[in-house]
């Protein structure tokens, strides 16, 4: 194809249908392709994929698919968004508040014990809809995850034993909370309800009483207790929940 | 300022475009836009300030081509000779002719190409995103667009030809 360029370069042919080519170019390239049909035959069909590749993926549509997902319960990628924005924030140094814009509308100081309630949620949300990958480390190899998860965040942890209450451990993994590591248990019951616990190191050393938020409809039970914060998130009735949470605190408290 | 946040869910419809047209199916694409704003906002520290798209898609086309390069992809080429919910756009037959011949070009190749016509980056703008030289972005883009122009003509029947 190179001895019918006439003159130009395949490279200013793709600029030339790609609309970069320079200005000074333009009229050498346009009397090359009218000099030879089979050229501008070339630039015409690369011209029509161009085309027909922009109109398959318009913008218009993607917009679209951001509002529909923004209406379901479960919206995955404004809670990963969330999730991950709770690590960026703290990453970036805001060291307090950070409003989430146009995803939600909260105040823009959060308190810390309240920083670990939307951050369960948002582990909730992100991984509890994971069908490939809810878990890094599966329940069976509980031992192990325990171990691991602990030495990430400073300390002993515990799987909690939620079988009374109708959850069974799936699994763990390892979640950011601000810039530092935080660990997700995930449970599930019969019916194949999840719930996630997020457990963090928690700055200012104290005690809070339980504290309960409702967003969507994802619930939240969350506490500080000593060195740690904990948080129980699931799309269960606030009754059940709350069993749960007493059920964490009397066998991981003391 | 606008904060780093903001200006990331500003972007997401336009990397939303750039992973359908990168990824084999609809739940790829979900995945693959996902993948690529939790690492954008967990490496926030690493942009330089300028040109925020380009950041994140260069980030995100090098999660399409790990991803490629490991063989995660091995289960869904199987399930790709069934029904896949195609990427998110208009339904049509000449549409999913594409996204097939689409689905058959060489990752790196498609990645270029979808670079210049879907995102309009210039050609030396996809060369510094890739970290490759502007000669390989070019021969890339040239082989992209012959072999799928040969696989369309090669679907269709009937060609047209003027008298």
């Amino acid at each position: 194809m190179d001895d019918r360029l006439n003159g130009v370069s395949e490279d200013e042919l793709h600029a030339y249908v790609d609309g970069l080519l320079p200005a000074d170019r333009h009229a050498a390239v346009e009397a090359a392709l009218a000099a030879d049909p089979d050229l501008a035959a070339v630039a015409a069909a690369w011209r029509a994929q161009n085309d027909a590749i922009r109109s398959a993926f318009p913008l218009e549509a993607m917009r679209e698919e951001d509002r529909s997902l923004a209406q379901k319960a479960r919206p995955r990628l404004p809670y990963a968004l969330l999730a991950a924005s709770v690590a960026g924030a703290f990453a970036l140094g805001a060291a307090t508040g950070f409003g989430f814009g146009r995803i939600e509308s909260e105040p823009a100081q959060i308190a810390a014990v309240d920083r670990i309630a939307k951050a369960s949620r948002a582990n909730y949300v992100v991984y509890s809809g994971e069908v490939r990958h809810p878990v890094e480390v599966k329940a069976d190899e509980k031992d192990h995850l325990v171990a691991w998860l602990g030495k990430k965040l400073g300390g002993e942890l515990r799987a909690p034993d939620l079988q009374a209450q109708g959850f069974q451990l799936v699994g763990g993994r390892l979640v950011t909370y601000g810039d530092a590591p935080g660990a997700m248990l995930m449970y599930q019951d019969e019916s194949g309800a999840r719930l996630t616990m997020l457990t963090a190191r928690n700055e200012n050393n104290g005690q809070t009483g339980f504290r309960f938020d409702r967003t969507g409809d994802v619930n939240t039970f969350y506490w500080i207790d000593g060195p740690f914060g904990f948080a129980i998130s699931g799309a269960v009735a606030r009754e059940r929940l709350e069993t749960v949470a007493d059920a964490i605190y009397a066998q991981i408290g003391g | 300022m606008t904060r780093f946040e903001d200006r990331i869910v500003e972007l997401i419809p336009t990397l939303r475009r750039y992973a359908a047209s990168l990824a084999r199916n609809r739940a790829d694409a979900e995945d693959l836009l996902q993948d690529s704003v939790e690492t954008a906002l967990a490496q926030a520290r690493n942009w330089r300030g300028d040109n925020l798209r380009g950041w994140v898609s260069a980030i995100m086309t090098n999660l399409y081509r790990n991803q490629w390069r490991r063989g995660a992809r091995g289960a869904d080429v199987m399930r790709s000779q069934a029904i896949v919910e195609q990427p998110v756009g208009p339904d049509g037959f000449e549409r999913q002719q594409l996204l097939a011949a689409l689905n058959r070009l060489d990752p790196d190749q498609r990645a270029v190409l979808m670079l210049v016509v879907v995102e309009g980056h210039s050609y030396a703008e996809v060369a510094a995103m890739l970290d490759v030289p502007l000669g390989t972005v070019m021969s890339r883009l040239s082989r992209a667009r012959r072999r799928l122009a040969e696989d369309l003509a090669g679907g269709n029947v009937i060609e047209m030809r003027r008298p």
